[in-house]
């Protein structure tokens, strides 16, 4: 009896794990599907390194290239990344090492709370308050890849220090009674035990965040001045999302700019393939060197 | 016989709630002295207290005094006190780095960076806590690959890595299996030579091994210390012996 509903219950996982892989498989090969005719009219490396973008025809020619898309979701990616890896660590460290159980159970619900406001609301706050300040600064529009670099990472915070926090505060609960048993300042155990015993966790979730990041659409867009320009901190830049969110409702179907799009959907899942291979191999590296 | 830590109306309490009271006792240079008593009565406040690692709990309160080789330990500063001091804990908790790592991390805070002196400490250490010819072969093994035992023996030559006169331990061998706690006896017998111990545990045959001194605690209250024969043989008071005999937990 328990063995049949062991069997029954194994072949159910097995299937959902199936049937999960094969959506997958499908969302790539329908991609896939529909950006290859592009190519037929347009090499890859004018697609890909070109920095040319003219869907339609004006008098000039046609021209695909979205090499400055690229390196768009790249920069305000990495800035993203950056800023919310900077001030995530800190906050982590000071959750898990410094603060009193008090402040945590305090805190945590606002950080879960965070995580849950749409990111129209993030792009409008980011448009509201950060497009004064750079105006102020000297930016024309007070739009660029800084602005919305801002925005992602206020967006990715409250993920990345729920989950690194939650990392450190195993490592923490762990190491940091043997290090000051040692005689090391709380500070100092911190951030050179805690922090990289819990760097392999903490990579993990970045490469989510990673993702996040490169497919966040609506803040990025608001925020980032959509210019098909290459990207500088101050200056607008157009990131891949934005992209296809802003011209795949006036594409016309099966025209070279629609597969151009798809095509440009795809080069961002091929980059964020990448990336996430570069940070597994990275983890990889610190188990071998020991990690928890 | 030396002295190595004076205790004088020790107190401690967490939030209020006492949880030792006016313990005074001493405890002898180069020996093991057992702290034993049921669960809760306050062994590991009163290991706490010998290292102040007590205040490290915002609501933990402690009076009384405690002297290391007569200097008052409040007088010495923290991190010098937790040197002077070691500690090992109840779980085998190695930093999750290599082995050479977590030997080599206290003496690099206190400033040892030249590379043969450590290489020579990681080994003198390891050996004293006999883990070295089990290791020797890759150092920068990770720690957590280790069996418990091992970890836990990594754990106490760890502790020696900062030169400690006096070694606390908490019930070390508690996670550990039958052989793995032999080994760490032996170890410790041995290691009674150049240090003292101080060593938490609920294992009667195991402090009637290896201890030269015992100290029951009951409810917070020393009730009974001296000699490991008497106190662990022929006790006087009636709760040890009702203790002894497994009245209570
Ligand atoms: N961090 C703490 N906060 C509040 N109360 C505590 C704390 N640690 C211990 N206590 C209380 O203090 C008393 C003594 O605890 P202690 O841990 O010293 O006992 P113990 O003898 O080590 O017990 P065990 O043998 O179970 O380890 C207990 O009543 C316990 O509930
Ligand atoms: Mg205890």
């Amino acid at each position: 009896m328990a063995k049949t509903a062991n069997r029954f219950f194994m072949l159910l996982i097995g299937s959902l794990t199936v049937l999960a892989i094969l959506s997958l498989a499908f969302v790539i090969w329908f991609v896939a599907k529909e950006a290859l005719p592009l190519f037929r009219e347009v090499s890859p490396a004018a697609f890909f390194l070109g920095t040319r973008w003219m869907p339609v025809d004006f008098g000039n020619g046609m021209s695909f290239g979205i090499f400055n898309f690229i390196m768009g979701t790249l920069a305000v990616s990495l800035t993203g990344m950056i800023l919310a890896l900077l001030v995530g660590l800190g906050a982590s460290l000071y959750l898990s090492c410094a603060a009193t159980q008090r402040v945590r159970t305090l805190l945590y619900p606002v950080i879960d709370l965070l995580a849950g406001i749409p990111s129209v609301v993030y792009g409008f706050v980011g448009l509201m308050v950060l497009k004064p300040v750079f105006i102020r600064a000297g930016v024309k529009t007070g739009l660029c890849v800084l602005a919305a670099g801002i925005v992602l990472a206020v967006m990715l915070l409250p993920y990345l220090i729920s989950a690194s926090s939650e990392t450190m505060l195993k490592a923490r609960a762990r190491c940091l009674p043997p290090a000051m048993a040692l005689g090391i300042s709380r500070w100092d155990a911190a951030a050179g035990i805690v922090l990289p015993a819990s760097a392999r966790n903490i990579l993990m979730s970045a490469g989510l965040a990673v993702g996040r990041a490169m497919g966040e659409t609506m803040a990025v867009m608001m925020v980032m001045g959509n210019a098909n320009l290459f990207p500088k901190l101050l200056g607008k830049g157009e990131s891949i999302a934005a992209l296809i969110a802003l011209e795949m409702g006036t594409a016309v179907a099966d025209s070279t700019h629609y597969h151009a799009l798809y095509a440009a959907g795809f080069a961002l899942m091929i980059l964020l393939f990448v990336i996430n291979l570069g940070i597994s191999a990275l983890r990889s590296r610190l188990l071998r060197r020991g990690g928890i | 016989m030396d002295t190595a830590l004076r205790i004088e109306n020790l107190s401690a309490s967490y939030d209020g709630k006492s949880a030792l009271e006016g313990v005074s006792l001493e405890i002898p240079k180069n020996r093991i002295t057992a702290v034993i008593g049921p669960s809760g009565c306050g062994k590991s406040t009163f290991l706490r207290c010998l290292n102040r690692f007590l205040q490290e709990d915002p609501g933990a309160q402690m009076s009384g005094s405690v002297e290391l080789f007569g200097e008052d330990t409040a007088k010495i500063p923290l991190e010098l006190l937790r040197r002077k001091i070691g500690m090992v804990f109840q779980i085998p908790s190695p930093f999750p780095f290599s082995i050479y790592r977590n030997m080599t991390y206290a003496p690099r805070y206190y400033g040892i960076r030249d590379r043969k002196k450590l290489d020579a400490l990681v080994e003198e250490k390891l050996k004293l806590a006999g883990l070295y010819d089990e290791v020797k072969d890759d150092l920068n093994r990770s720690a957590m690959k280790l069996s418990g035992g091992q970890q836990q023996r990594l754990c106490i030559a760890r502790a020696l890595t900062v030169d400690p006169d006096v070694l606390l331990l908490d019930e070390p061998c508690s996670a550990l299996d039958v052989r793995s706690s032999a080994v760490i006896e032996e170890l410790l017998t041995s290691l009674k030579q150049r240090y003292t111990i101080v060593i938490v545990t609920h294992n009667i045959p195991q402090a009637r091994r290896i201890a030269d001194e015992a100290v029951f605690l009951f409810n917070g209250r020393l009730t009974e210390w001296g000699s490991a024969e008497q106190v662990l043989r022929e006790p006087t008071q009636t709760e040890t012996r009702e203790f002894l005999s497994g009245v209570f937990g």
